[in-house]
């Protein structure tokens, strides 16, 4: 029996920490493919926001009862430019793009080829018709009470504006407080477009 | 009588002039055993029954609440560090959750509910991977590892055995002898 | 001026380090014993530095001098003083500095522990290795972590630590507790680099160091359990374990850090599982800094982020030069360290504990796995995705039953192989106890079999540690029958016990609402009913403003959920208010508060069962380390006189079973 035990033994000597070997191979392969990973994570910057899945496509449906009683529907305005502005009224750059809608609606509604609706995100109705009793405005604002607006357009948080055209397809979407100069410019390059 | 070792052939030599205890030992030893597996029959009946019974359960959300209740606890704010909606405060998230809510009472399946929200946000707010693509790897490969480590276990185990372990040496059954004519 | 003296405590530390690590290297290569005394020396030259360093930052935070950015950025004078002095692990630079004074404490401590063994090339070997992490760590606060930094202008006021920070003392202890525990695993990680080196890998360091192991082990366990329970109380979620990236980061070591040292006692009996244990060390410390580095890079989104910056690529510079360095030595050494002999039965404990060894492993893979498949998938091909926490609530299910019944099995299995007889002889009364155990779970309303047969194997193992510790207290009387590795063991796994069923139950069985409640109007959730009284305002410590509804939680105690505005963070942070008993815990949110007084509130009422177990297993597993850790200084000696020849060795260390710990079967052949 000691015989099977050394001839075992030896056998054992003559590849000595093979498994052990390939093992740390393994691993070793398995350690750079994770640190490559992430090396390549810590050059990345911020991460960029996705540009809106909606653009070119029909928006959604966008209706309901607004700030002053009465119902808004989009379809209304079919043939129109369209500003769908979301906002909130303890978002601060909202305040600051403010004075920029309120413009942007002064020279638009006598020609009557564009219009604006904002849509209340996470907010009051009280603390909305206060922000628009100080600060001026009466466009129609939609309330959007169970939020359907808000996920429907993928709005993540105010102030994101969105353009649709007079064909009914969005055309441009911005994230951040807008700019009357802004809009117009967006307006007039794509109607150039002949859309 | 407990903790009886499981012993190899020397310890029978010790065992002299008991034949007579040894027979009535051994129709003992017959009875505790006759027991002992009684008990564990009874013990497996007792358990497969209880599982057989109450095992299935709920069987996964059913209620409109409780689906919604999952969803938003398997939906990550977007704009949050790895927060799903449930835990998040921020105004996406309230807005989610009550769509969810809305959207789980008119009647939508939770893949319509979950697929909307990923076209909207981006997939990275569904907080379960994929089944199948790139993303389905995630699922397979601890799966494909527990296989590969059971058996690279069995496989040594069973290599060990064959091999023999430690062969019993004659100097070892000396130490045997003496260690056990000097026991009490 | 405290500025400049933190400056200079963290430069003499670094050269210190740096010295010691050259006298030291140079001591070993040319054989000169003094060098390595005076290498330990500057050990405590540079434990002096970062003590000097830590106090300079305390200092400059509890006087408000705002002329370091470190302060200016993170403290306020308003902020309470036990909260001031934990600003200084509240982000990056100041934790960075935290780690840099528990690991110098740690070389302090490894020098005293063997400072009669200083020329001893294992120990020097070892030494120099913390010495070169302690380098390390020095060089990222002299540099790209600086918190000396100072500001020409400096502000009358700062922001304050993060007011999540501020609301609960659980948060001063969490992250020390952590990373006495991360750190720790220095310590064993340098004496095994340092047996690979000098090829001494017999089984005197792992003695010598088992105790260091020990605390670090139970640091961060406790850090852990802490972390979920703070997570609990304060963040008003109603949860304790997200699967969040920074909190998997702590969990991998502790797998790693649990399966060695079970896997360890095979190798101080046998002599085997040598590779897998070097192998389990070598992991632990790599993923602390891992761990770390997850945690400070920003590459994973987390609630525990601190600030992204530059040390993100050094410190992932550095885990691979510890992984290079771990695969580097066990390849060059794999042929010393084949063990001599083979697991005899698949029914042994050693068999159980490779067993367990595999489970861990495997657990820690898979976590490990989820947590960066994100990176992985997203640099292959760009897509975005998100492995959230029902994933790894699926996959740790089976691995979690399977432990529960491996823990349960090596209990009763003796060592060397027992046959089915046997097991089926010890296994019968925990059997049954595990069985009843399921029938009362369904009596009590439980029910799915995941669940159940989790209560069940709890029972099991439950009764299988409890009929080990009785044993030892008949054979040895109450105090050497609690004490020492055995039954410290036992009780750590009735804490394992009491924790999982803590676990599953709250998982399980939660109910979850929310109701909107008019003043003096009740709702029910599960069985127990809330009414709500009032909302009340007032102001807290440092100028928060606290609104709180007044909750009755079943027509008694009235709870106060709140939501806390602080001055200077803008969204108010929620606080909840939770009710426990030993059966179920009642966790209170107050959502909503309306915009006029007299509007209903939002509640969420969260009935958790079983809750309150997990804090109590946690305790326990406390109490079972120290008790574990107690008679240290026999066992030590013992295994040291064996590895210097004064004893006679058997092939491996079957000999050497001290104590009657292992006496519930017959003392092994050849035993003294």
């Amino acid at each position: 029996m000691s015989d099977v035990a050394d001839r075992q033994g030896s056998e054992r000597r003559q590849r000595p920490g093979w498994a052990a070997r390939a093992g740390v191979v393994v691993v070793a392969v398995v350690a750079l493919v994770l640190v490559v990973a992430l090396v390549r994570s810590v050059g990345d910057g911020g991460e960029d926001r996705a540009a809106s899945p909606l653009l070119g496509e029909v928006p959604p449906a966008l209706a309901g009862p607004t700030l002053d009683g009465s119902t808004f529907d989009i379809d209304d305005r079919r043939g129109q430019w369209v500003v769908v502005n979301f906002f909130a009224s303890w978002c601060v750059p909202c305040l600051e793009e403010h004075p920029e809608l309120q413009a942007f609606v002064d020279a638009h509604e006598p020609i009557g080829d564009a219009s604006l609706v904002s849509v209340l995100i996470n907010d009051e109705p009280e603390d909305a018709a206060a922000f628009f009793a100080e600060h001026g405005g009466d466009w129609p604002v939609l309330l959007d009470e169970r939020s359907q607006a808000v996920v429907d357009f993928g709005v993540t948080a105010p102030p994101e504006t969105y353009l649709i055209a007079p064909t009914g397809v969005v055309a441009a979407a911005w994230i951040g407080p807008v700019t009357q100069a802004g809009l117009d410019a967006a307006i007039d390059e794509l109607s150039g477009n002949g859309s | 009588m407990s903790g009886t070792y499981q012993t190899d052939q020397t310890d029978q030599t010790v065992q002299t002039g008991q034949t007579g205890q040894r027979g009535e030992r051994g129709e003992r030893d017959r009875r505790v055993a006759m027991a002992q597996r009684l008990a564990w029959v009874a013990l497996a009946v007792l358990v497969a029954v209880v599982l057989l019974l109450y095992g299935p359960g709920d069987g996964g959300p059913a209620t409109a609440a409780e689906r919604a209740q999952e969803l938003k606890e398997t939906t990550l704010c977007p704009v949050c560090d790895g927060q799903s909606v449930l835990e998040s405060n921020a105004p996406v998230a309230d807005a989610i959750r009550a769509q969810i809510d809305e959207r789980v009472q008119a009647g939508e399946s939770d893949d319509a509910i979950r697929a909307l929200l990923a076209d909207r946000y981006g997939d990275d707010v569904i907080a379960l991977p994929p089944a199948s693509g790139v993303g389905g790897l995630v699922w397979v490969v601890p799966v494909v590892a527990v296989v590969v480590g059971a058996a690279g276990l069995a496989l040594t185990l069973w290599r060990w055995r064959v091999e023999g372990g430690h062969p019993v040496s004659d100097d070892d059954r000396r130490l045997v002898e003496r260690a056990r004519s000097s026991r009490p | 001026m405290t500025a400049v003296v933190g400056r200079l405590a963290v430069v003499v530390g670094l050269v210190a380090c740096v010295a010691g690590v050259a006298t030291i290297a140079y001591g070993l290569r040319r054989r000169r014993p003094p060098a390595l005394r005076a290498g330990a020396r500057y050990a405590v030259v540079a434990l002096a530095g970062a003590l000097l360093a830590v106090a300079a930052m305390e200092v400059a935070l509890l006087r408000d001098d705002f002329s370091l950015a470190y302060v200016a950025g993170n403290s306020a004078t308003t902020t309470p003083l036990m909260y001031k002095i934990a600003t200084l692990w509240a982000a990056l630079e100041g934790s960075i500095l935290l780690w840099l004074l528990v690991l110098t404490l740690y070389v302090g401590g490894v020098v005293w522990w063997f400072r009669r063994r200083l020329d001893d090339r294992l120990v020097a070997w070892a030494l120099l290795v913390m010495l070169a992490a302690a380098a390390f760590f020095f060089f990222l606060v002299a540099g790209p972590a600086d918190p000396f930094a100072t500001l020409a202008d400096p502000p009358a006021e700062g922001p304050g630590p993060n007011p999540l920070l501020q609301n609960h003392p659980l948060m001063v202890i969490h992250p020390v507790l952590l990373y006495v525990g991360y750190v720790g695993f220095t310590v064993p990680f340098a004496f095994a680099v340092a047996a690979l080196v000098t090829g001494r890998l017999g089984e005197g360091w792992l003695a010598q160091t088992r105790v260091w192991t020990m605390v670090a082990w139970g640091s961060l366990t406790a850090g852990i359990i802490l972390g979920a329970w703070w997570s609990y109380e304060v963040l008003g979620w109603g949860g304790y374990w997200a699967w969040d990236p920074v909190e998997n980061a702590s969990f991998l070591p502790w797998l790693t850090g649990t399966a060695f040292i079970h896997s360890v006692m095979v190798q101080e009996r046998r002599g085997m599982l040598r590779i897998w244990n070097l192998s389990l060390l070598l992991a632990t410390f790599a993923l602390t800094i891992l761990g770390t580095f997850l945690t400070r890079s920003g590459v994973l989104d987390s609630v525990h982020e601190f600030t992204e910056s530059s040390i993100g690529p050094l410190l992932l510079g550095f885990f691979g030069v510890v992984v290079a360095v771990s695969l580097g030595l066990i390849f060059w050494r794999a042929d010393l360290l084949r063990s001599p002999g083979g697991i005899d039965s698949p029914l042994s404990r050693e068999a159980t504990f490779l067993g367990n060894n595999l489970l861990f492993t495997g657990f820690a893979f898979v976590v490990l796995l989820g947590t960066v498949f994100p990176l992985l998938v997203e640099a292959l091909n760009g897509d975005r995705l998100a492995v959230g926490g029902p994933y790894f609530d699926r996959m740790s299910m089976p691995i979690g039953l399977a432990l529960l019944a491996l823990m349960g099995l090596s209990i009763l299995l003796p060592w060397r192989g027992g046959s089915m007889g046997l097991l089926r002889q010890r296994a019968l009364i925990p059997a049954w106890v595990g069985g009843l155990s399921i029938v009362a779970a369904v009596l009590a309303g439980a029910d799915g079999w995941a669940a159940l047969l989790a209560f069940g194997l709890a029972g099991f193992t439950a009764a299988a540690s409890i009929r080990q510790v009785a044993r030892a207290i008949r054979r040895q009387g109450p105090v050497a029958g609690l004490t020492g590795r055995t039954s410290g063991g036992m009780i750590v796994h009735l804490g394992v016990v009491a924790l999982a069923v803590g676990f599953v139950a709250s998982q399980s069985y939660s109910t979850t609402e929310e109701v909107r409640l008019a003043v003096d109007e009740s709702a029910t959730v599960a069985g127990h009913t809330v009414t709500f009284l009032g909302v009340e305002e007032s102001t807290g410590a440092g100028g928060r403003q606290i609104t709180s509804a007044a909750v009755r939680l079943d027509g008694g105690e009235v709870h106060h959920p709140a939501v806390t505005r602080f001055p200077s963070f803008g969204a108010p942070i929620g606080t909840p208010s939770v009710d426990t008993s030993l059966q179920r815990d009642v966790y209170l949110t107050l959502l909503d508060v309306g915009s006029e007084p007299g509007d209903p509130v939002v509640l969420r009422v969260i009935v958790r069962p079983l809750v309150v177990w997990l804090w109590i297993g946690g305790g326990l597993m406390a109490v079972g380390t120290v008790l574990a850790i107690i008679p240290i200084r026999r066992r030590a000696k013992g295994m040291l006189q064996r590895e210097e020849g004064t004893q006679p060795a058997a092939a491996g260390i079957d000999a050497h079973v001290p104590e009657a710990e292992a006496a519930d079967e017959p003392a092994p052949v050849g035993a003294p």
